[in-house]
């Protein structure tokens, strides 16, 4: 009789060990290797800390491109064309998107649902023909420069990837609270860093600053000048007496200006900060340090 | 029974000319009704095949039957046309997700298909050589457009002009043929597809032509400031798509306002098809949602009535070839009497003379059915073919 | 003519004896009327008259074809007026050849078939194997063997008879019907074709029963019956 009950005590404890491994594994369980697309750095980070190690990210722009003027190859497109889901900028960003065919329902704009904050700019129009002149209006696009549109793009990625993979939910939910709580942290120490620069005149090299300014009270007025290539000391002279002789005076460059450049602008006074909007992959670090190591230059 | 066999065979032989003649009639009238019926029927399936894969089409309020032949047989009826953000609109309900197409145009008498690359999906297709499209300016070919045109991936194809004289119009462009589609007996064989925003460009929406903002030609350019450029008529619009001028590509306007000519829409479940139909029933979200299988049968019991007057028909004609066979046989026996007569005088039986005679109808019929089976199994192979062509 | 024309001669065995013979068409006022006819077997007859006389009705009558309401007929001992159907043609078939004016050969068969009809068209025949060697042999010996695989209209007049006479006589009958069998020929096939007919009735012992307007060939009959007499007999 003894021996029997031990039997029955052996057998249920197999069982329900059985039965918790299986929910454990079940529980664990991930999809075989899902390929997502991203279309720029900051959408390749924020997916790869959401979706984890199991599925591949592929973000086919060569390193030293702009993504934003990115023109596909025919084999990239077809990677794009691969990928489960296509997460997208959005805000005109991807300008290449209209002349390529990408299945529309893999698409997912991380700015859809914050497109009543998009910055429009008029562009440069022309005209030809009987419809008359029509315009290039422009969408500011480097929407992830504000820290809680990048939060809101994160959080597109990661409610699009939960519906799309319920069994790894949970692994989801967790890597999105770790990254939300960086960025709102990023976001915060942002905010204090241009504090201090509110009535500073703020100039940047480009016009790729508007979301910046637009979300830290900065009024940023913005050349074309491109990094690294030598500005003419008219263009130089002209600029620094726009800037109205403010005593506090910044200058955003999306890379290192010309050295001569960078002379003319100090000489007058002017802070120049090498801020890295991070479209593209870092030489060095990810995202977060990135953003991070832009600020400690504005001290 | 042999002999009457033999006898009725060697008499047919004999009078090849007249045998051919009754045998066709007859197998002619056996096949007409049955090959008209497996016509219709095979149709009937065809038709209503697609219809049941397609679960919803959205379209601009108009005429159902118009939305429904436009989008699932590419026949380019005139129908009007909705934009493109209503794709979204759709999609944004959470019930499914949106297949736009725009079918309107066409090159070499097939019809240009816009749509997006979730189409191939959802019709199963795939290439049989090449690949689908990536960039606008390319395309994706039927199998019947590749085999009646001898084209391949590699080749081009160029859009016909909406009208041979509106210069200012709907002007040609040279398409790139990157893949041809598995065999599908669908339309789907019988189409040309594109991204839909190449049937834009098509259309002059989108456009290429050299940057403006360089172009310093005083004879192209016109007027210049420091927002706007204003060229001349003598600006070259580029008619083909290459890696050189892709980047001058460009669409002017918001190309969600862009049209298409309907949208496929593939809900969740029936629950989703039920509630997104509701909204559209109760005005909540403007246009047509069409369940294409509804309309597709209303179509076919028109169909099935005049498939009911052929037959009529050709039970009447039956009966009339009848009575002429009847009277061609009548006739042949009188001429025969003499040779009747001589059987019946060298020691034939009349149920024997009756039974040769019986031979030779039935030989007839026999070998009339034989042919109208052949010539139903024939059709078999071309049937698909037929349909496609000339039905859907 | 002498009414013992109308007896079989003594030395022969009695194939065919019509007793009290009348028959009349319907709707018709001619009456075929026969006393008394003999004919033996191996007899070469010949039947001549005026047209309408009856003679084409006799060898209906002999045959089985027409069945007279008085008189009796009796073929190689049986009543013939008192067969069935099915017996009249069986007897047909078997025991009687017929050869007629215009040879009635069927035009879709071939000269070999045309010889074999009668094995295909009565069941009760055997079947055409193994009477294909009778056909050829008939053929060559009445000069048409190179003819089988023709058909009647690559024949001549003379060729046709001759087969027509081959069908005849392909299943050896005891009686052969012909009915003004050179009416379509001319002199030269006609005296050939009563001869090949006189051959074949001594070859096979078979009676043979001509009607003839061809009163220059009656040279080779042993009897000759004149329908003139029965009609100035039947007045009497």
């Amino acid at each position: 009789m003894k021996q029997i009950f031990a039997l029955f005590v052996i057998l249920l404890t197999a069982s329900s060990c059985g039965n918790s491994v299986y929910k454990e594994q079940s529980g664990t369980e991930h999809p075989a290797q899902i390929t997502l697309a991203v279309s720029n750095y900051p959408l390749l980070y924020f997916t790869q800390e959401i979706a984890g190690d199991e599925f591949v990210v592929i973000f086919p722009v060569p390193g030293d491109i702009d993504p934003a003027f990115f023109e596909p190859t025919g084999e990239q497109v077809s990677s794009y064309q691969s990928a489960e889901i296509i997460f997208i900028n959005g805000a005109g960003y991807e300008s290449w998107i209209d002349k390529v065919s990408l299945p529309r329902r893999k698409i997912v704009n991380t700015t859809a649902k914050v497109s009543d904050q998009y910055i429009r700019e008029k562009g440069m129009s022309h005209s030809h023909g009987p419809d008359g002149e029509h315009d290039h209006a422009e969408t500011a696009f480097t929407t992830w420069l504000d820290q809680s549109i990048a939060l809101e793009q994160a959080k597109l990625i990661y409610e699009t990837l939960k519906e799309s993979y319920p069994e790894s939910s949970e692994l989801f939910e967790a890597n999105f609270k770790a990254l939300e709580v960086e960025l709102t942290a990023l976001d915060t120490q942002m905010e204090k860093a241009f504090s201090s620069w509110a009535d500073a005149s703020v100039s940047a090299s480009h016009p790729v600053y508007q979301y910046l300014g637009a979300r830290y009270g900065l009024h940023i007025y913005s050349e074309h000048w491109e990094p690294g290539q030598k500005v003419e000391a008219e263009d130089v002279k002209t600029f620094i007496e726009s800037l109205h002789h403010n005593e506090s005076q910044l200058m955003l460059w999306e890379g290192e200006p010309h050295p001569e450049t960078r002379k003319l602008l100090e000489e007058a006074d002017v802070k120049v900060v090498v801020f890295l909007p991070c479209g593209n992959r870092p030489a060095e670090g990810d995202y977060l340090t990135t953003m991070k190591q832009n600020l400690a230059k504005l001290d | 029974m042999k002999d009457s066999i033999y006898l009725a065979y060697r008499y047919l032989t004999y009078n090849r000319v007249r045998s051919l003649v009754l045998t066709f009639s007859v197998a002619i009238i056996i096949f007409l009704p049955v090959g008209l019926k497996r016509l219709i029927s095979e149709s009937e399936d065809q038709m209503l095949s697609r219809a049941n894969s397609t679960p919803l089409i959205a379209g601009k309020k108009g005429s159902p039957t118009d939305l429904v032949i436009n989008t699932l047989y590419f026949q380019q009826e005139k129908i009007e046309t909705l934009t493109m953000d209503y794709a979204a609109i759709l999609d944004e309900t959470g019930f499914g997700y949106s297949i736009p197409v725009m079918s309107s145009y066409s090159a070499r008498g097939f019809p240009i298909v816009g749509t997006s690359l979730d189409y191939f999906d959802f019709r199963n297709l795939s290439p049989e050589s090449g690949r689908l499209f990536g960039v606008v300016g390319e395309c994706v070919i039927g199998f019947n457009v590749a085999r009646r045109l001898d084209l391949q991936a590699g080749d081009s194809l160029i859009s016909s002009p909406e009208s041979f004289f509106d210069f200012a119009g709907v002007y040609p462009l040279k398409m790139d043929i990157v893949g041809v589609l598995d065999h599908s007996n669908t339309p789907d064989d019988d189409a040309i597809f594109v991204d839909v925003k190449t049937t834009w460009i098509i259309m002059g929406l989108g456009h290429g032509h050299q940057d403006l903002v360089q172009v310093y030609d005083p004879t192209i350019v016109l007027e210049r400031s420091d927002s706007t450029v204003t060229a001349g008529a003598k600006l070259f619009m580029y008619n083909q798509i290459d890696p050189e001028n892709l980047d001058e590509f460009h669409f002017h306007g918001d190309i969600n306002s862009y049209p298409i000519t309907s949208i496929i829409f593939i809900p969740e479940n029936q629950k989703a098809s039920a509630l997104l139909r509701g909204r559209i029933e109760s005005g909540e979200i403007d246009n047509q949602l069409v369940v294409p299988t509804l309309v597709v049968d209303n179509l076919l019991q028109s169909i099935f009535r005049i498939k009911q007057i052929f037959n009529s028909v050709f039970v009447i004609v039956g009966l009339a070839v009848s009575l002429i066979f009847g009277l061609v046989i009548a006739l042949s026996l009188r001429l025969r009497k003499d040779e009747l007569y001589t059987m019946f005088t060298i020691g034939s039986g009349k149920r024997k003379i009756a039974q040769i005679i019986g031979m030779e109808l039935l030989l007839l019929v026999v070998i009339s059915a034989l042919i109208s089976g052949i010539m139903y199994f024939i059709t078999g192979f071309f049937i698909d073919e037929f349909i496609n062509a000339f039905i859907i | 003519m002498d009414l013992k024309s109308l007896k079989k001669p003594e030395n022969c065995e009695s194939l065919i004896q019509v007793t009290n013979l009348k028959f009349q068409y319907p709707r018709s006022t001619f009456e075929l009327h026969i006393p008394e006819l003999q004919i033996g077997d191996g007899e070469k007859v010949a039947v001549i008259g005026p047209s309408g006389s009856g003679k084409t009705t006799l060898l209906n009558i002999l045959s089985g074809i027409i069945v007279a309401e008085t008189g009796q007929v009796e073929f190689n001992g049986q009543q013939i007026n008192t067969m069935s159907d099915s017996e009249l043609r069986n007897l047909r078939v078997k025991q009687i050849g017929f050869v007629f004016q215009d040879f009635k050969l069927l035009e879709y068969l071939n000269v070999y078939d045309n010889i074999l009809l009668p094995y295909r068209i009565n069941s009760s025949m055997p079947g055409v194997s193994g009477r294909g060697s009778k056909a050829r042999e008939l053929c060559e010996h009445l000069g048409v063997g190179d003819k089988l695989s023709k058909y009647p209209k690559h024949l001549s007049h003379g060729e046709k008879q001759r087969i027509a006479i081959s069908r005849a006589l392909i299943n050896d009958p005891p009686l052969v019907l012909a009915d003004e069998p050179t009416g379509n020929l001319d002199p030269d096939n006609k005296a050939l074709i009563l001869e090949i007919l006189f051959k074949m009735s001594d070859a096979n012992n078979s009676t043979l029963i001509t009607v003839t307007h061809d009163h220059e060939l009656l040279d080779g009959f042993d009897r000759i019956i004149d329908f003139a007499d029965f009609q100035k007999r039947a007045a009497l």
